[in-house]
């Protein structure tokens, strides 16, 4: 008998079986067609995860849904689709599914969920590892994670700390030293990951020991290496970038819960995460919005973070055809309409009765103003904008030139920063964000640090 | 527990549900098993049915008559009454399964199951009726 896990795929389409492959080496694959009969006899050997494409051969997405869960009533099932017609995610996990996704945009989602299952379904012998950046960690105090670095040379991991002990200092004093700069920690231990770092960041924003400047830095710097997570190397395909963004945002998550407005923020995810969106642009600019607040020490992290979930929410109550367009290519009567949407989501906070303060307001409705006064809605310029505003139009600005969109190129997070600063330096027209604002903005991403101007 | 003989009625409108659950009566050992795709057809098979049915077990939700409709049917009909059923039900109906169970169900299923699970509550019905 093999000890691989192994995998049932039933009726993929074949170029979601291409990614499924590509996401799956180490796994066994039995394939079977989308065939009644097929699907209710044993497949050998037995699977650990079901794998099933839209429904078809005139199955309902219920029948497939049910039939499945009947046959495989402990395991995990995934619905995969490529189509958005039909694709009722709802439907499909009332019926039976445990996630439905829509590829190619919830691919990282669908690769972090299958490692997971697989590491969980396999007893070990799979694990799956994530890249880190493991904030201020030293030698003295011990990680409730395990830790391990990566052998390029024969591809392989190698643990340097077990869970509950530290690192030790060689190790640190390399790290720091050579270009290997990230760790990597067991995908199941993700979530002790995720509060120790925002827990440290937490801390750092605290420590009474510490000047305000030195705390400033502090945070500037942590946020500086959580971001350039974004930037290595395993980072450079949009899927394992969006991945690291997505660890961020467990971060904030994490970081928030931890504070006073814990369960403030958990009900505003709740009436979010009702319309079921696996990649979300509201989640990214959350994420980066509120990493620039703790990086800059502009405005409260948990401010920034409820602005990113909430400032595009109106765009929900405008028309159906305007919703699915970019703004360059609508036509300047759908432009007019599609620039009352940070009014709407004024609008549509307050009809909801969701209780955010002041400034979160005013940074949602001002998230599209401008600093040369040529934004909307009400053409505010200069030091008129709150600097929240800006951050929030930052981190919605960076995510929208980083997200990959249908047919259209997508810039790669170094590209998007770059992109931001000619913009603003090459035209003196376009200075669309407060220089000084966004010179420091720039310093938190890697070479975007000012050159030292002293000389050895 | 049921003798392995008795004439099982599977109902369901879904195809792949009614294999399935046809399956798992085979499994549990009954040989004698015919399927109807709704209430209606299972009606019209319950009176045609020779030798008689002697168990049906029936989906909830279903085109032309639901399986509340069946069960009523079944038990206004002194030929018929005393047939045991079982309702299988999805997990979001489970609330109303007092309304099944005022209806003359004898027990119900939740969806999805196991065979284990269907000859438990087989067997359950099989010795309450027993005890009466
Ligand atoms: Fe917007």
């Amino acid at each position: 008998m093999s000890n691989k896990p192994s995998l049932l795929t039933v009726g993929l389409e074949p170029d979601i079986e291409r990614i499924i492959n590509d996401l799956l080496e180490k796994t066994e694959v039995v394939t079977i067609p989308m065939d009644v009969d097929q699907l209710m006899s044993e497949v050998s050997p037995p699977p650990c995860l079901v794998i099933s494409g839209p429904p078809k051969e005139g199955l309902s997405g219920a029948e497939l849904a049910q039939t499945l869960r009947m046959q495989y009533p402990e395991l995990p099932l995934f619905l995969v689709c490529n189509a958005k017609s039909g694709f009722e995610r709802k439907d499909f996990i009332k019926n039976g599914f445990t996630d439905a996704f829509l590829l190619p945009m919830d691919t990282t989602t669908l690769r972090a969920k299958l490692s997971d299952e697989l590491a969980k379904a396999s007893n070990g012998t799979i694990r799956v590892f994530r890249p880190v950046k493991i904030l201020d960690v030293t030698a003295e105090e011990p990680l409730d994670f395990e830790t391990s670095i990566f052998m390029p040379v024969n591809k392989r991991y190698i643990k340097t700390s077990n869970k509950g002990d530290a690192v030790d200092q060689s190790l640190l004093t390399k790290l720091k030293s050579s270009k290997m700069n990230s760790m990597y920690v067991p995908a199941e231990q993700m979530q002790n990951f995720y509060s120790y770092s925002a827990k440290k960041l937490r801390d750092m924003g605290s420590k009474a020991t510490l000047s305000a400047t030195e705390k400033r830095d502090k945070l500037a710097s942590s946020v500086r290496d959580l971001i350039s997570g974004l930037f290595t190397e395993e980072a450079a395909s949009f899927e394992s970038g969006q991945a690291m963004l997505k660890d961020c945002g467990e971060i904030v998550k994490s970081y928030i819960v931890q504070g006073e407005d814990a369960e403030w923020y958990s009900r505003i995810q709740a009436i979010l995460g009702e319309r079921g969106d696996n990649y979300s642009h509201a989640g990214n600019v959350s994420t980066l919005a509120a990493l620039f607040s703790m990086g800059l020490g502009i405005g409260k992290p948990e401010d920034m973070a409820l602005a990113g979930l909430l400032h595009d929410i109106g765009i929900a109550e405008l028309p159906g055809e305007i919703q699915i367009k970019a703004p360059e290519d609508m036509t300047p009567q759908e432009l007019e309409i599609y620039k009352k949407h940070p009014e709407m989501s004024i609008n549509m906070i307050k009809l909801r009765k969701i209780i955010v303060p002041e400034i979160v307001m005013k940074a949602i409705l001002q998230h599209h103003e401008l600093y040369n006064g040529q934004g909307y809605p009400n053409g505010y310029f200069g030091d008129r904008i709150c600097k929240e505003a800006q951050i929030l139009a930052l981190a919605d600005k960076f995510d929208y030139l980083t997200c990959l969109k249908e047919g259209r190129p997508y810039l790669s997070p170094s590209e998007a920063i770059e992109h931001l600063r000619r913009l603003q330096v090459d035209d003196p027209s376009k200075i669309h964000y407060q220089p000084d604002l966004l010179k420091r903005l720039l310093t938190l991403f890697p070479g975007g640090i000012p050159t030292p101007t002293h000389n050895p | 527990m049921f003798n392995p003989s008795t004439p099982v009625l599977v109902v369901d409108d879904m195809m792949t549900m009614r294999k399935l659950v046809s399956k798992i009566c085979k499994e549990i050992g009954f040989t004698t098993i015919s399927e109807a795709a709704d209430g209606a057809l299972a009606w019209t098979a319950i009176q045609n049915a020779n030798p008689p049915i002697g168990l049906v077990i029936s989906d909830w939700n279903m085109p032309n008559a639901t399986g509340i409709d069946l069960v009523k049917r079944i038990r206004a009909d002194s030929r018929f009454n005393g047939i045991p059923f079982l309702m299988v039900t999805a997990e979001a109906e489970q609330h109303q399964v007092v309304e099944a169970l005022k209806a003359g169900v004898d027990n119900y299923v939740v969806k999805p199951f196991s065979a284990p699970v269907l000859k438990e509550k087989l067997e359950a019905i099989y010795n309450k009726r027993l005890a009466k």
